[in-house]
């Protein structure tokens, strides 16, 4: 191979070269810069004479090229961890998983974290472009349905967890001995709060196969419901336990109701991530189910021993389950 | 027990590995693991050598990424072939990629572990992809320091890949042949030759693929990747989505006449095929291993 000899072309320092490189392949530098000649020159006229000259040389089509092999890859990334998200979407997703990859940047190096943001990033319709905007007001609950798609990528890939020491299978055989004892609940869990009712929009989701028209436009679906038919107005906020099962290695959903997910919120916070739990910090069963009493008033009424019973009902599913992963002697 | 691959014939004129590369061992016929064909990896040991994983696919990671991280140690001897070191990015090293990296390393203890020749982030901003080099002697020196830290650091050998590039910057001062030549010796450290990649640039940016490898010091060959590539209007791409071709089945063969690598393996990751679909090519890569390299030395080798 012969050496490249270009003797009368200046170089930039490294890492100016490679700054201007992340720039225009991330589109920091502004949207379609490489996408036509004339915004690419238009691009080149701005920056200082001396790059100006370097630049000019630069083959714009092989740099589109780049750009597009790094927006696919996210792209193929987000389609593997939105897929109901990506559904919904229908042929508006290209447009709208670009437009993250130019607006967030990428500070891990693993790609699945690279999309962690996707469901923030849905949060601030204002951010979308316009084209999007009349699917964000007909979905409301988009950023929530990519936030409990991203939970189960995110338990999927936990680290393995540190089981607390002492900790015994099971929960007491008896409510006598629930003073003693507190509860271990799995370390890669999720308890998430929803505003909108996630799990069934996920169900109806699931009941089609299609979501765009035949020219790929709006969110027309195999059995011919809509996005605007899909009804999460009559449902409830939900409160949704996601984790991993230790057995299977599978993210697995458990959804509360009102009272398991009282009795859940005794020692877990609802949306903390995974890391800020304070495993070892538990109150024991028996105190957490008075406080509880005390501070609910719709089950002040309920005498102490049905709460227990009921209680520890939950408990044992829990179990079953691998919601709970056992118990430990509390003060040890 | 099982009868493993060929010893290399120590028959090639004038052959002799770098000395830094000598203790890297023999490993035979490798495949790149991909987690959809895990389960028919693991169950074509007498096929399958050793096998490479992607240190990122398994990096801070626990559940089944791991299970099956233990499982593969369990049948094959693993090596370590990253996408995300950015070697050449002007950023400070990403500390979290190492200290993950290095806990892998204590779990998998591979005999070497490599990355691309190019930078993969910029101001803490990751592309996941290889992004070409300047080529030019400050870069090589740049590059150089980069791999020593790297070779202290882990204290095991470094191979840099020869990327895919489809970008030719007009201030390149070196050709990629010499780029990658004078990071090798400078650095001392191994080479993993991909011959897909060798082709793939060769049409891209027209120059002689055997004058290429011939350029390169060869002795420093420790590895030996083979994939297949798509072509499309904007020319060749690296896509691991193709069967390897025909031209590429016989840079291999000059390869293997002219290097005595530790290991050759296929890579596959685009669509990626029933595993029985795969099983030519990795009978393919042992032909030509063992027309290269002495049958009467077959030797009896533990895991």
């Amino acid at each position: 191979m012969s050496p490249v000899k270009t003797e009368q072309i200046p170089v930039l320092p490294l890492e100016q070269h490679q700054r201007i490189l992340g720039e225009l392949l991330l589109e920091r530098g502004g949207e379609d810069v490489l996408t036509t000649e004339t915004n690419w020159q238009a691009y080149c006229q701005r920056q200082s004479p001396e790059i100006q000259s370097i630049l000019t040389g630069y083959d714009r089509e092989r740099l589109k090229l780049y750009e597009e092999l790094i927006l696919n890859s996210v792209q193929d990334t987000m389609e593997g961890m939105f897929p109901y998200t990506q559904k919904l979407l229908g042929s508006a997703w290209f447009a709208l998983a670009e437009k993250y990859r130019r607006d967030y940047p990428n500070p891990s190096f693993q790609l699945f974290r690279a999309v962690a943001e996707f469901p923030r990033f849905l949060q601030t319709p204002d951010r979308l472009p316009e084209s999007l905007k009349p699917i964000w007001e007909q979905c409301p609950y988009l950023s929530e349905l990519a936030r409990y798609e991203w939970l189960e990528v995110d338990v999927l890939n936990a680290p393995d967890p540190v089981v607390p020491l002492h900790t015994e299978p099971g929960v007491p055989s008896s409510t006598e001995n629930f003073g003693a004892w507190a509860p271990v609940w799995n370390p890669v869990m999720h308890f998430a709060r929803f505003k909108y009712p996630i799990l069934s929009i996920i169900e109806q989701l699931e009941l089609d196969t299609e979501t765009c028209d035949e020219n790929g436009h709006g969110l027309v679906t195999a059995s011919g419901i809509k996005a605007e038919d899909i009804d999460y107005e009559t449902k409830q906020p939900i409160e949704v336990l996601i984790y991993r099962d230790p057995e299977s290695e599978q993210a697995r959903f458990f959804q509360l109701n009102p009272m398991t997910a009282a009795l859940v919120g005794i020692w877990l916070t609802p949306n903390e991530t995974l890391e800020s739990k304070a495993l070892e910090k538990y109150p024991s069963y028996l105190s957490g189910l008075l406080a509880l009493k005390q501070t609910h008033l719709q089950l002040a009424s309920i005498p102490q021993e049905t709460l227990l019973t009921e209680a520890q009902r939950f408990f044992q599913q829990c179990i079953q389950e691998h919601i709970l992963v056992g118990s430990r002697p509390v003060g040890v | 027990m099982k009868p493993k691959s060929s010893q290399p014939k120590e028959d090639l004129p004038g052959f002799s590995r770098a000395p830094s590369l000598v203790g890297c061992p023999t490993l035979g016929v490798g495949f790149g693991l991909r987690r959809p064909l895990f389960q028919e990896t693991m169950a074509h040991t007498q096929l399958i050598d050793w096998l490479e994983i992607t240190p990122e696919n398994y990096m801070g990671k626990g559940g089944k990424a791991l299970r099956q991280l233990e499982e593969a140690m369990s049948r094959f001897p693993l090596v370590s072939h990253g996408v995300s070191l950015s070697i050449g990015s002007t950023d400070p090293w990403d500390e979290q990629y190492l200290s993950q990296l290095e806990r892998l390393f204590e779990h998998v203890n591979p005999p070497w572990f490599s990355d691309h020749l190019c930078f993969s982030g910029i101001n803490w901003n990751y592309f996941n992809d290889l992004i070409p080099l300047l080529r030019t002697p400050d870069v090589v020196n740049h590059v150089v320091d980069r791999i020593c830290f790297l070779q202290d650091r882990f204290q095991r050998p470094v191979l840099i890949e020869n990327a895919s590039f489809y970008l030719e910057y007009p201030e390149n001062k070196l050709s990629d042949s010499e780029f990658h030549a004078q990071i090798l010796e400078k650095a001392d450290c191994g080479l993993l030759l991909d011959v897909n990649n060798v082709f793939v640039n060769s049409q891209n940016h027209g120059f002689d693929p055997i004058a290429y490898l011939n350029d390169l010091p060869l002795n420093r060959v420790v590895q030996i990747h083979t994939a297949g590539h798509h072509i499309y209007p904007e020319g060749r791409i690296d896509t691991h989505g193709n069967p390897v071709c025909a031209e590429v089945w016989d840079l291999l063969d000059y390869t293997l006449s002219v290097t005595r690598p530790c290991g050759v393996m296929l890579e596959r990751d685009l669509y990626i095929p029933e595993f029985d679909e795969l099983r030519p090519e990795l009978e393919k890569i042992r032909t030509l291993w063992e027309k290269h390299y002495a049958t009467e030395q077959k030797a009896l080798v533990s895991r």
